[in-house]
């Protein structure tokens, strides 16, 4: 009998639970697609690439204003989150007072555990009637970004902070021994040595950037168009799934999946780099 | 349930109409533009007048506040004011009734469109924006019920065809008097008497 | 006035000494103290790991520290560049003079104290980066912009460990794809290529399989002249193969003490305590 000891016992339960779980991703995955298909077939990849516009009620499918926007929203909360994300871990770990470290870990946890409607709530209430003054109506891209780069920012930091506190006790004591400062021990020593962890962190939050619905669909106006500017109301992927698959039916319905699917494999092959990266960290 | 009849290439399904919900335009409370015309509607959500000072108000930029693609509220407004999805200029597109009036509640300038009820109540409960009437009558589920108000959709309780005789106790029920009170308070107006 | 040699960059010093090959054996070197030790006690957190520590180490030898496990040898080692700083709750008292100079007096440049006293640890702990960038860097970080300048003193130092050959053609690879040995020579190359005077090696050789040990152990005899070494280390043999003298620590009153302190050759042949010859018999430890 082959789970006759308790360990083995285990991994067979452990086994059980890793099927599930990735049976049921391939199933969501399956189901994205088997959704999307009436739509690629009907429409066809040329349509949602080069419609000039979406309207799916009036057979106008162009995808690409949304995918940009959603591009160019993750970059921007990234460029914004992944520097500020990455300083709150090194304050935090190497130059924080001692009484701040605690609160500081709570707050960034309480942070990143955020709702995102809560987020998208203050955005909306508070955020945006700020960019309006300088530019209404205030719902616009660069609203979206400041909102979602609070959002992930902690994701940042926390992957940073186990990144850093990763990089071998050894590899500061070589570095006090040769005589570099706690400064230059940073700069040249730890945050390279912390390097693939970081970037893994920050590709994750580049992930959930562009996966981030609620918050984005309350800031950004949502009008489906190219980005000429970061007052410009955009409508990501995301919220368009959100917004119109309520009542989408047919074709329409269809399309959804299509930015459903575009949004999957986009989502996915980040995670994937990010695996790689941390992966490559471990290894050499 | 949805918010509106069935479509007709809907055929495989059966709908009962429970009650009607009024589809009002709602601006911010500071602004004081008294009412609008038909016409003047069209132009603000056309990007025809992009300003208050044009329609009476005082000056200060239209904000043109949208529903998503798809929704029912959507198809009733572009039917009744005869507009077609691309003829919208819209400055912000939301989903549901609560974030429309939150987006309008923000924003001094904007106009936007959502149900009846759910603006009363909110207004009521002291959120900054205030129904415009149309045609000269005000939006109020008053109106609405007694079917003056002409901006109104249908809620429809959809059933399978082979569950008709099975669920035909809780149809009756649900369209029996005894919901009325139910209905009302979603700030609905029953449809049957 | 006097000004201290580590408060001072363009300090001359640190040339290296030029006194010439040295056999082992009582009669090689100058019996002149480079670093003078006097009254040491060290404590972490209120624990004594060390007590009334008092030695001289000579300049241009090698010394060995011997003793078992957690006697205060290496303790002792980082006290002297003082590396202890690092380790929160780490309290010093007593008094150590570096070439005259006291390293706790509070004008001491404690990054040109460790430059002039480099350390070698028990695992090598090259950083994560290619061969080229662990001896670029620290260079780069102590001043030295000419380019052409660096890439010399990389190339000389890696000949002077013996490893020139090996790495010449993956300097851009990186340090952790070396073998143990390798990477311990590279961690010895990085601290030789900032010029020090003195060595602290931590068991160099003990994370090293016999071939890599017997390879680093060869090279620090050659360091023998040019650099003050001390050297911790429990592989008694090795310490008589290398060391001019040799300190004998052992744990007494749970705190590690020195028991023994003479040349190399009389502290094995004629110990004058009894727990150092039963030590290095290898009845005690």
């Amino acid at each position: 009998m082959f789970l006759r000891t308790p360990d083995s016992r285990f991994a067979f339960g452990l086994g059980i639970g890793a099927v599930c779980v990735s049976s049921i991703l391939l199933l969501i995955f399956l189901f994205v697609t088997g959704e999307a298909l009436p739509a690629l077939k009907n429409v066809g990849l040329r349509g949602f690439l080069f419609d000039d516009a979406w309207y799916p009620t009036d057979e106008s499918f162009g995808l690409v204003p949304m995918l940009v926007s959603s591009f160019v929203l993750s970059v921007g909360a990234i460029l914004l989150a992944g520097p500020v994300g990455v300083a709150a871990a090194v304050y935090r770990l190497y130059y924080a007072p001692s009484w701040i470290r605690k609160p500081y870990r709570w707050l960034v946890l309480l942070l990143a555990g955020m709702p995102s409607v809560v987020l998208g709530l203050w955005g909306l209430v508070v955020l945006v009637p700020l960019i309006a003054r300088i530019e209404p109506p205030g719902t616009s891209l660069i609203a979206g970004i400041l909102v979602v780069s609070l959002m992930v920012a902690p994701t940042v930091t926390i992957m940073s902070e186990s990144a850093l506190e990763g990089v071998a006790r050894s590899s500061w004591s070589g570095a006090a021994a040769l005589g570099l400062s706690r400064e230059s021990t940073l700069w040249n020593v730890v945050l390279p040595a912390a390097r693939g962890g970081i970037a893994a962190g920050i590709l994750l939050a580049a992930a959930r950037a562009i996966g981030e619905t609620m918050a984005v669909l309350m800031v950004t106006g949502n009008i489906v168009q190219m980005p000429d500017g970061p007052f410009s109301a955009v409508r990501v992927l995301t919220s368009n799934i959100a917004l119109e698959m309520a009542y989408a039916t047919g074709d329409h319905r269809a399309a959804l999946f299509v930015s459903g699917l575009a949004l999957t494999i986009l989502v996915l092959l980040l995670s994937l780099t990010a695996a790689r990266i941390a992966g490559l960290k471990n290894n050499v | 349930m949805i918010s509106r009849s069935l479509s007709e290439d809907e055929n495989d399904l059966i709908g009962f109409e429970l009650a009607r919900d009024g589809v009002g335009l709602i601006l911010h409370l500071q602004n004081e533009v008294p009412a609008l015309s038909r016409r003047q509607i069209v132009d603000i959500f056309t990007g025809k007048v992009t300003d208050w000072e044009d329609v009476g108000g005082r000056p200060g930029r239209i904000t043109v506040v949208n529903k998503a693609e798809g929704r029912s509220t959507l198809e009733l407004f572009l039917a009744y004011f005869d507009l077609g999805v691309r003829d919208i200029a819209a400055h912000v597109v939301i989903g549901d009734n609560q974030q429309g009036i939150k987006t309008v509640a923000a924003n001094p300038g904007a106009i936007g469109y959502v149900s009846i009820g759910t603006a009363e109540f909110e207004s009521g409960a002291g959120t900054p924006i205030r129904l415009l009437g149309l045609e000269g009558v005000e939006a109020t589920v008053e109106n609405v019920k007694d079917g003056t108000y002409p901006l109104a959709r249908p809620l429809t309780l959809v059933i399978r065809p082979a569950e008709k005789v099975r669920l035909r106790g809780f149809i009756e029920f649900a369209r029996s008097p005894e919901m009325h009170d139910t209905i009302l308070e979603q700030f609905f107006v029953p449809s049957h008497p | 006035m006097k000004t201290g040699p580590y408060t001072d960059k363009n300090d001359a010093s640190g040339s290296g000494y030029t006194l010439g090959p040295v056999v082992s054996g009582p009669e090689c070197c100058t019996p002149e103290a480079v670093i003078a030790v006097r009254g040491l006690d060290v404590a972490y957190d209120g624990v004594a790991a060390l007590k009334d520590v008092s030695l001289d180490i000579y300049k241009g030898c090698v010394t060995a520290l011997i003793g078992p496990s957690g006697c205060g040898k290496s303790t002792f080692l980082s006290s002297l560049n003082r590396l202890t700083d690092m380790s929160g709750g780490c309290r010093v008292s007593g008094s150590i003079t570096v070439d005259g100079w006291n390293i706790h007096a509070p004008e001491v440049n404690l990054q040109e104290l460790r430059r002039k006293v480099g350390m070698i640890f028990q695992r090598p702990n090259p950083f994560p980066f290619s061969v080229r960038r662990n001896l670029d860097m620290p260079l780069r970080e102590h001043g030295i912009s000419n380019r052409y300048e660096r890439e010399e003193r990389i190339e000389t130092a890696l000949i002077d460990v013996g490893l020139w050959d090996e790495v010449r053609d993956r300097l851009d690879a990186s340090a952790l794809s070396l073998s143990g040995g390798q990477q311990q020579r590279l961690c010895i190359a990085r601290a030789l290529i900032l010029k020090p005077s003195i060595l602290l090696m931590d068991e160099p050789c003990s994370a090293l399989d016999p071939l890599s040990s017997a390879t680093v152990e060869s090279m620090v005899g050659s360091l023998r002249g040019r650099y003050t070494v001390v050297v911790a280390t429990h592989n008694l043999a090795q310490a008589r193969r290398i060391a001019n003298y040799a300190a004998f620590f052992w744990v007494k009153d749970r705190a590690g003490a020195l028991i023994e302190y003479d040349t190399c050759g009389r502290l094995f042949e004629t110990p004058k305590h009894k727990l150092t010859a039963a030590y290095v018999t290898g009845i005690a430890g």
